[in-house]
């Protein structure tokens, strides 16, 4: 899988089905979530924007982490489908986060009586978004995609470091953000009938997630590998003298 | 049928809130999914034009 025209070929077949599972996983996700779960009896039908929230932000972190893997593979063992995979997944964690501060500032106006707070985990979340637009602008200002893949991976690395922070920094900090809504070692404060399509939601923001990963993959392999032989005859359908 | 598009817009005085988050979540899902496919045919378009 670590070479790009197979990786390309196997996407192609991989990208309608995937397409397919994740828009019915997703769609239910939010029609569950929107139109049926209960109303929350302090917030009312507001905090149906945890459907949209929770699943962002989550999205946001471990994005970021997988960057950070991808980061480390393309320094160590210098893959180049890892650098590639890295600056295709680097848009989309970009737009997940700013979709957390969006639709969390949007829950903000009506429960907290503000947009926006410098808080603990509004600050780091933010900080979040611009490591992504750093490495974002900094990949498309080198030229060489070479040197350009082992400075975003040296970035991607060292920043990881933000993600404990805005994990913890409700337990660090005194701020107006609630705790965690998923946490490995107590039990979910909410409903069942509130939990389920909750976690449906983030199974179906994940695999939107791979979808438009794989489909950023393949435009990346593309644009860098035009003038291969290969590229010409399956995607330009082009013959090959 | 109205009523019904009303309650649901409306929800509990706070559904705006909602639905304008549900828009800016596709806006965003929208423009990642639609960008790789408008760089793949620019390729494919330039390529055309090269030859």
């Amino acid at each position: 899988m670590g070479s790009p025209p197979l990786f390309y070929r196997w996407a192609s077949a991989f990208l309608p089905w995937l397409g397919v599972l994740a828009t019915i996983t997703f769609t239910v996700g939010l029609f569950w979530g929107l139109g049926f779960a209960p109303t929350d009896y302090k917030q009312g039908d507001v905090y149906r924007i945890i459907f949209i929230h929770v699943p962002s932000a989550i999205l946001g972190q471990s994005i970021y982490l997988m960057m950070a893997v991808f980061g480390f593979i393309s320094m160590v063992w210098r893959a180049k489908i890892a650098g590639m995979l890295l600056i295709a997944a680097a848009p989309i964690g970009a737009g997940f986060t700013l979709i957390a501060l969006v639709t969390g500032s949007i829950w903000g106006k009506p429960t907290w009586g503000t947009w926006w707070v410098w808080d603990a985990r509004l600050t780091s979340t933010l900080i979040l978004f611009f490591l992504y637009m750093t490495i974002i602008a900094l990949h498309s200002s080198i030229e060489n995609k070479t040197k350009a893949d082992r400075t975003i991976s040296i970035l991607a690395v060292l920043g990881i470091t933000i993600v404990p922070i805005i994990k913890k920094s409700v337990d660090w900090w005194q701020t107006l953000h609630q705790p965690s809504t998923f946490s490995l070692t107590s039990a979910p404060s909410m409903t069942a009938d509130m939990y389920q399509p909750l976690l449906l939601c983030v199974l179906g923001f994940y695999l939107v997630f791979i979808f438009m990963l794989t489909n950023g993959l393949r435009a990346e392999i593309i644009s860098r590998e035009r003038d291969k032989n290969w590229v010409k005859k399956q995607f330009l359908n082009k013959e090959i003298r | 049928m109205i009523d019904f598009l009303v309650t649901l817009y409306f929800m509990d005085g706070k559904g705006p809130y909602v639905w304008s988050s549900l828009i800016f979540l596709f806006t965003v899902l929208g423009i990642n999914i639609f960008l790789p496919f408008r760089r793949m045919r620019l390729i494919r378009i330039e390529s055309s034009k090269g030859n």
